[in-house]
């Protein structure tokens, strides 16, 4: 019992002690930087904070406001817009455009690159083609695509088409030709057909690729939706921002871009649900 | 005429083309039979082609004279009747171990609930009963190596086919699958023919161990290991053992030599 007490004051004179008390205080209290809210959430207070210094830029009146909107102008006169029915129009248009081509380029292009990657021969005799159009930013063949389908809905589908086709194509390739061929041998031992082989092996492994592919893809679509309505279009969200800048509104080019963003983030995340749904083995 | 054996290698040779237009050969005269529920193994210095006499009898590998012979057929390209379990597990990532397992039987066309019910009892075979639903990248070296093994036994090959299928897990798992495989040959009636570098592995596994030359690769001697079955891992330590071992590490040692000088 004495023994414990004497104990007790040790400790407390060790807490008592100022220099020993401040040591333990300063071990409790440090937390590492990547712990802390501020690192936790950086990217939304960078977000916020830069909204907040444009918006006092604009206030400020240190830009000429014909040049530049502010986040509360383009909420202000996005929601307008929004409620008027306008936005919604264009971003259907825009949508249409954009689903029905890049649903082509995916079904088209899986299935060619399945075929290009499976028999080798075909995949070589296509891959000086296919190189030169992915290296192209195919908004070029635009004024070949008018020319040919004119300037209506076709026009655009197609540039979607063409836009999101290529990437799909040789990811897709390049996922069938760089199988494990230790998997494709186990194949083989199990008395795997040609075709077997291909739904086994071939398809699942290449699938992580496919997705990649798609992902690309898609993104080059929406590049390939939005240019060609700037260019030939009398309706959607690329028309809608390259008429507003036409007529000096701002605020509108703004609500456009912005609007363009929302749907590309969107898409994105779309696809990186459906991707963890897909590869969900690649997940621990 | 009848053709001994289970397995029956007659003058088997491989030969490889050069670049040069020449040729090279890694297997030279290979004879062998492998009686019905025998366990033999193959062992030799590295590069003797073990594992390319392996390839042959899987039918990967094309032989450039002589006959193989499994149940008196002659061997021509991969089958369904030899189970393969590779060097690495080779499990399809994308497929759960239970499906994994069952992959020979879909290929064959076996109905999905009879395939099922047979992967389910292999599981309980190969002591993986719970995790059926796990993908490869979730277990373990040993675990994955269960589970190839599992997928070779599923289709219920007349032969049974390891290419160092333990090489790369830990010598503590090794020794413990060595054991399970002797557990699992006897419950399943199989024949195996195993391949390896290790000449302890050998010896504990085998009734036969096969020694092979450097290149080109022939049968230097087939030795009989009179051991008495089930072998506990203690066995590793009795004289008998470590005596059978010290003969084939010479065999194989003098075998070296000789091809340096």
């Amino acid at each position: 019992m004495d023994n414990l007490k004497r104990n007790e004051k040790e400790l407390t004179s060790v807490l008592n002690n100022p220099i020993t008390s401040l040591h333990v205080k300063k071990t409790k209290k440090k937390t590492p930087f990547y712990d802390t809210f501020l690192f936790r959430h950086i990217g939304a207070i960078t977000f916020v904070t830069v909204l907040i210094l444009w918006e006092l830029i604009y206030r400020l009146g240190v830009i000429n406001p014909i040049f530049l909107s502010s986040p509360v102008q383009i909420i202000k006169v996005g929601y307008q817009l929004f409620v008027s029915g306008i936005l919604l129009e264009h971003l259907v248009f825009t949508l249409r455009n954009f689903i029905v081509g890049f649903l082509l380029a995916a079904s088209v292009g899986v299935v060619i690159g399945l075929i290009t990657g499976w028999y080798k021969p075909l995949g070589k005799a296509f891959d000086p083609f296919l190189t030169a159009m992915l290296g192209t930013p195919r908004i070029v063949l635009l004024p070949l695509i008018t020319l040919w389908v004119g300037v209506g809905f076709a026009s655009k589908v197609l540039v979607v088409f063409l836009a999101g086709i290529f990437p799909i194509i040789l990811n897709t390739m390049s996922g069938v030709q760089n199988l494990d061929p230790n998997l494709t041998r186990v194949a083989k031992a199990f008395g795997a057909s040609p075709i077997q082989t291909f739904v086994t092996v071939a398809l699942p492994g290449a699938l992580p690729q496919i997705v990649s592919g798609l992902r690309v893809g898609i993104g080059q679509s929406l590049i390939g939706v939005v240019a060609a309505e700037m260019f030939v279009s009398t309706g959607g969200i690329g028309y809608f921002v390259a008429q507003s800048s036409a007529n000096f509104n701002i605020d509108r080019v703004f609500v456009g871009i912005v609007l363009i963003i929302i749907v590309g983030i969107l898409i994105t995340q779309s696809v990186k649900w459906i991707e963890s749904r897909l590869l969900k083995h690649r997940i621990d | 005429m009848q053709i001994p054996g289970k397995l029956h290698s007659k003058h088997v040779y491989i030969t490889y083309p050069l670049k040069n237009g020449g040729e090279m050969t890694a297997v030279e005269d290979f004879n062998l039979v492998v009686d019905k529920g025998e366990f033999v193994c193959i062992v030799g210095p590295s590069g003797c082609g073990k594992s390319t006499v392996l390839g042959a009898v899987a039918g990967f590998q094309e032989i450039s004279d002589g006959q193989l012979f499994l149940d008196g057929k002659e061997i021509r390209g991969a089958g369904r009747d030899r189970g393969v379990v590779f060097q690495h597990a080779s499990l399809f990532p994308w497929r759960t171990a239970l499906d994994n397992i069952i992959y020979g039987l879909e290929i064959a066309g076996v109905p999905k609930k009879d395939r099922n019910e047979k992967g389910q009892e292999l599981l309980k075979l190969v002591g993986l009963e719970s995790f059926g639903n796990h993908y490869p990248n979730q277990l373990s070296g040993g675990m994955q190596q269960r589970v190839n093994v599992a997928r070779a036994l599923a289709i219920e090959p007349s032969l049974m086919l390891l290419d160092e299928p333990f090489g790369a897990l830990d010598a503590q798992t090794r020794e413990f699958m060595q054991l399970e495989l002797l557990r699992i040959w006897k419950a399943t009636n199989q024949t195996i023919l195993f391949v390896t570098h290790d000449i302890g592995e050998a010896v504990y596994l085998s009734d036969h161990v096969i020694v092979m030359t450097a290149r080109p690769g022939r049968v230097l001697e087939k030795v009989k290991i009179d051991l008495p079955r089930p072998r506990p891992l203690e066995i590793k330590r009795s004289k008998e053992f470590i005596e059978y071992e010290k003969y084939i590490w010479d065999l194989i040692v003098t075998e070296k030599q000789k091809n340096v000088v």
